[in-house]
């Protein structure tokens, strides 16, 4: 499988009550809403979303409190490539 | 009571200027704008004069497991959001002891259940509104920082229309 492929399986993948598709939906390209408190939240696919993925410390803050709340641990380094590589995919 | 007009009209223009300054309260600082960023990525930016010194501590203390999600920041980030808010935290009362543990929600603060007890609770629950911590839903200023009851429109009690 290529890495976006890992990614996306990554993307949809269930942890203990959330996946991250539970705020940010199946699609990228979507504007998701925040699971507790209804906000929206923008696309996180750079081709709907041009910001995402250009702020390194930004990246990292939101896949170490996504991920423990998802997994219950911080995502590896090659299943954050793996995401990376599926959002930048979406929508190309 | 004997009173002439000029006496009287003295009068009238001060109650009316009170009763103004009443509902202005004091003037908030300016925002902070990591505060900002930071506390309103997934709800309202909740402003400091909301909550004691000791309730924003102990918020920033517990941010791994924010009312139910991880909202860690880096220590840096943290300290420099702390300090702003404790420097701008709601003083003390004189003679009112804190309570302790000093609460962690605005909703549970004496000054929030006070200003909202002629709401019943069922009215936070209603489609529009979701819960009490969803401000913006009554207070339609909450985003610039003001609550005055002049831009308080509170949603009907019946269900959302979608």
């Amino acid at each position: 499988m290529t890495p976006a492929g890992r990614g996306a399986a990554f993307f949809r993948a269930k942890g203990a009550e959330w996946s991250c598709t539970t705020c940010h939906t199946a699609d990228p390209r979507n504007p998701g809403r925040h699971v507790v408190t209804g906000k929206t939240i923008e696309p996180m696919a750079p081709a709907a979303n041009p910001r995402r993925l250009t702020d390194a410390a930004k990246v990292e803050k939101w896949f170490r409190r996504n991920c423990r709340d998802v997994l219950d641990r911080e995502c590896t380094a090659a299943e954050k490539a793996d995401v990376v590589a599926y959002l930048r995919s979406v929508g190309r | 009571m004997d009173m002439d007009f000029r006496t009287m009209l003295l009068a009238a223009t001060a109650a009316i200027t009170l009763a103004g300054a009443a509902d202005a309260g004091p003037k908030p600082p300016p925002p902070d704008p990591a505060w900002q960023a930071e506390c309103g990525a997934c709800h309202l930016a909740y402003p400091p004069r909301f909550l004691s010194a000791d309730s924003w501590r102990r918020v920033m203390a517990g941010l791994g497991d924010h009312f139910g999600t991880d909202a860690s920041l880096e220590p840096a980030v943290a300290r420099g959001i702390t300090g702003w808010l404790v420097a701008n935290a709601r003083k003390p009362r004189a003679g009112r002891p804190e309570p302790v543990p000093p609460p962690l929600r605005i909703t549970e603060a004496r000054w929030f259940t006070a200003e909202h007890d002629e709401l019943p609770a069922s009215r936070f629950k209603s489609p529009a509104v979701g819960s009490a911590a969803n401000c913006a839903a009554c207070h339609r200023t909450a985003d610039q920082g003001n609550f005055s009851e002049r831009n308080l429109k509170v949603p009907l009690a019946g269900p959302a229309k979608e």
